[in-house]
């Protein structure tokens, strides 16, 4: 098998969940291909640099995540923005509030099912570059911490703290935007 | 036997337990007192519902169907 042959049956495996990482780290399509792109030819590029026993998808998104912090900073993109400590369960204190987190197997339906996916990626988006990428990266890939220090190369400890001040702040910001969009009321028994 | 973790117990590993991140013993505990408390059970399901739906939201990409040959054409040409 040529070189490129080789890199492309690497690649194909987690070129998909790349794009979409790709894509909520950028906001679009288009910038998400260019960073896509310029991952791959990185990669390709450095490719004897990985081990052929490790990871390659935390290998690969830890190129595609450099170059995007990279691009990020050359736009001076969410780079000011600080993470205040939020509360434990926030929704869920929410809802409980309103009477709603007994109900049935999904107890965060009657919250959930008026959030869209505009208001999910907008929350997401109040989030600083290093939280994002942690939270977006464990969202969409699911993969383990150590994968996820492997590919943000920063240590196991940090990707749990980032993740769950993400995940806190998350559930602050998904709660404020639909409030403020009036896609739920405040008011208990409305 | 182990013993079963007590509420705060619970509480200091929910996060780490949504993600798999607990060791087998520790899961075995949050689950044996997830078993008997309803309230720590129902937080629990409601994190993990939280955790899907938005797991799910950003999972709605629209990839596109010619990304694989627009990857191999870039790197023929590389």
């Amino acid at each position: 098998m040529n070189p490129q042959a080789t890199f492309e049956s690497l690649l194909k495996p987690h070129q998909e969940v790349a794009y979409r990482y790709a894509f909520r780290l950028t906001g679009n399509a288009d910038a998400a291909m260019d960073l896509l792109q310029d991952a791959v030819l990185l990669a390709y590029k450095a490719i004897e640099s990985f081990q052929p026993d490790s990871n390659f998808r935390a290998w690969f998104l830890r190129i595609l995540t450099n170059r995007f912090y990279r691009v990020s900073q050359q736009n001076k993109r969410h780079q000011t923005e600080s993470l205040d400590d939020a509360p434990d369960l926030y929704l869920y204190d929410q809802a409980a509030r309103l009477g709603h987190t007994m109900e049935g197997d999904n107890p965060a339906a009657a919250i959930l099912e008026k959030m869209d996916q505009e208001t999910v990626r907008d929350a997401i988006d109040r989030l600083s570059d290093d939280y994002r990428t942690v939270a977006i990266m464990h969202y969409l890939t699911a993969m383990p911490y150590e994968d996820i220090a492997v590919a943000l190369d920063i240590p196991i400890g940090t990707v749990r703290s980032r993740l769950h001040r993400a995940r806190k702040q998350l559930q602050v910001s998904l709660w404020q935007l639909a409030v403020d969009r009036g896609l739920i009321s405040e008011e208990i028994n409305s | 036997m182990n013993q079963p973790f007590t509420c705060g117990e619970v509480f200091e590993r929910l996060q780490d337990y949504l993600d798999r991140e607990l060791s087998a013993e520790e899961i075995a505990a949050v689950d044996a007192h997830l078993e008997n408390c309803t309230m720590c059970s129902g937080e629990y399901r409601f994190e993990a519902n939280v955790l899907r739906y938005v797991a799910q939201n950003l999972a709605e990409v629209p990839v596109p169907a010619d990304l694989n040959d627009r990857l191999s054409s870039m790197l023929k040409a590389a």
